[in-house]
């Protein structure tokens, strides 16, 4: 039954993206798609492939990348934090970095990628530094999360005082930024964004004997012989990084990096090893369906995907958790 | 031999020590009454107390010196609370004590895991979850990773404190005999002195977080008992038994 499952899960990954290709303002056949891949001389076709290669398929990465991240740094925080309710943005990070997107749209300088994705970056990771300061001084699991929860609210309300400084325009695009939205990057950006993501990832996935022992507690990690505080700020801050990149990159999309981790963990693969890379595959597909969602369902234009992710999410979770009971979290 | 020279913690309100203490190899008890501070001299013997103070030697090596693995390599740690949350299978729960010596700890360890798990009768539950086990189970689940851990040393807060009698005399055994044919040595913090009184060969007794008094079998008498505990104690020798008494 589990083979079974996991073989589902790894079909959905291609028939997901496939979707996701083929769905949008413009709907492409299948036997459009093909024809495009296989022979680009019909002036369907090179329509087909233009919409495919300069608009999907950037999208279509970038929204598996940005999924993935957040439910491998969600699962390796559910881990580290012992409690099954965390998620990417439980340390602050999100918040922080929300609130840099928002004022880089006040300061004007909202439209150019890099200057918005260094605002997000470089006030995330400063709300996080702080979280893992706390670490150096009296190292406790509810200090982090509670250090975590009062960043969180600090940033929250900075972005609302500063949104109500803006005009109804700007107010509009911070909206849509923050609620969660994919736009095309060219392909080098796009190269350089999942270059990073991808060698955060590695750090990450190269940690899960580690996280294994810590998701049995500090002190048993301690004491089989795990480094806990070196392993923890690494673990800690790689997340915290990859997390901020998947902010600036698209705003703030909950409820991936909480449940991808659940439903892996529901197929009972718990070893952080598997759980990390099939919560990578689970999550980006569950981000790419959700981003197809998202742009395919309303005619005036994209909805927020962390909307969607929530309506999808939210349901299915409580599907799982009423029939696995709570055993598994 | 583990030895504590002017160990100091203070925590709040509490304060353990100054210590200064030899401790010889064997199956040695540490009792006292709840709060007196058993625990927290466990956990700064294996150095899970922040700034504690003094020197703590294990064979004249000087564990602060020792880096997590080093240290690990030395004495395992059987805490009194379990997670719950464990959802690992019992065998990889227990393959987790290789990992002083290789990161990937459940690799080529097959085979040590297997035999451990025979020597504490839970082999048949190897696939089992960690957290479907009974409470005895655990308890021995626990032990299973520290012989993996392979360590001179295994220190236990409260090994049976939570167990039925069934149990209580499970763990003893497995003890002994791990005492006997592997010749481990064991640092049990227990307030069950009934339960040390059956297996260890040396007592520590602590009282509002300083040594009462350490010695041999001999040093536990009625009236030390009653004294230790403020409750009334009665030594039955020739059975070998402590009870004690209720009014």
């Amino acid at each position: 039954m589990r083979k079974i499952i996991k073989t589902i899960l790894i079909l959905l990954i291609p028939a997901g993206i496939i979707f996701a290709l083929l769905s949008g303002s413009v709907s492409i056949s299948i036997k459009t798609l093909f024809t495009a891949v296989f022979k680009t001389n019909t002036p369907d076709s090179i329509d087909a492939a233009k919409i495919i290669i300069q608009y999907r398929l950037p999208i279509v990465i970038l929204a598996f990348f940005c999924g993935g991240v957040l439910s491998v740094c969600g699962a390796a925080l559910q881990g580290i934090l012992r409690n099954p309710l965390a998620e990417p943005f439980v340390l602050g990070v999100s918040s922080a970095s929300a609130f840099g997107l928002v004022l880089a749209v006040i300061l004007g300088v909202g439209g150019s990628f890099w200057i918005r994705t260094f605002f997000a970056f470089a006030i995330g990771m400063a709300a996080v530094s702080f979280v893992i300061f706390q670490l150096g001084k009296k190292f406790s699991l509810t200090g982090i999360i509670l250090s975590g929860i009062v960043i969180s609210s600090f940033f929250s309300a900075l972005t609302m005082l500063s949104q109500s400084f803006l005009s109804p325009v700007g107010f509009k695009s911070s909206i849509s930024l923050l609620m969660g939205q994919f736009s095309v990057l060219p392909w080098g950006e796009l190269f350089i964004s999942i270059g990073i993501m991808g060698v955060l990832l590695l750090i990450i996935i190269l940690k899960a004997p580690e996280l294994d022992l810590l998701s049995t507690g500090i002190e048993h990690a301690k004491s089989t012989g795990v480094n806990t505080r070196q392993n923890l700020v690494i673990i800690l801050f790689t997340a915290s990084l990859a997390t901020a990149i998947t902010v600036s990159l698209c705003g703030v999309i909950g409820f991936v990096g909480l449940i991808a981790p659940h439903i892996i963990r529901s197929l009972s693969i718990i070893k952080h090893k598997h759980l990390l890379i099939f919560s990578f595959l689970g999550g980006g597909s569950f981000m790419v369906i959700s981003e197809t969602i998202s742009r395919s369902i309303a005619s005036m234009g994209p909805l927020p995907v962390g909307a969607v992710t929530a309506f999808i999410g939210a349901p299915f979770f409580l599907l799982i958790f009423w029939k696995k009971g709570q055993n598994y979290a | 031999m583990l030895k504590l020279s002017s160990t100091f913690v203070e925590m709040g309100d509490f304060s353990l020590g100054p210590i200064n203490l030899e401790i010889p190899e064997g199956i040695i008890g540490i009792a006292g009454p709840n709060g007196s501070g058993k625990t927290t001299l466990l956990k700064t013997i294996l150095g899970l107390v922040p700034n504690s103070k003094g020197k703590i030697e294990y064979s004249g090596i000087d564990l602060s010196l020792l880096t997590q693995k080093n240290f690990s390599s030395k004495m395992a740690y059987i805490p009194q609370e379990i997670p719950k949350d464990i959802n690992f299978s019992l065998e990889t729960f227990a393959a987790m004590g290789n990992y002083r010596n290789n990161r990937h700890y459940y690799k080529n360890i097959e085979k040590t895991v297997d035999d451990v798990l025979n020597e504490v009768d839970l082999i048949d539950k190897k696939k089992v979850i960690f957290s479907n086990l009974s409470g005895g189970e655990k308890k021995r689940a626990f032990i299973a990773r520290a012989l993996i851990q392979d360590t001179e040393w295994i220190l236990m807060d409260e090994p049976v404190s939570f167990l039925d009698y069934r149990h209580n005399i499970i763990i003893a055994e497995l003890i002994k005999k791990l005492n006997t044919e592997r010749n481990k040595s064991f640092l049990i913090v227990s307030h069950q002195v009934d339960f040390l009184y059956q297996i260890a060969s040396y007592y520590i007794t602590i009282k509002k977080g300083a040594i009462y008094n350490k010695g041999k079998k001999e040093m536990l008498t009625e009236d030390f008992l009653s004294k230790l505990f403020e409750a009334p104690f009665v030594l039955n020798k020739q059975e070998g038994r402590i009870l004690v008494k209720y009014n």
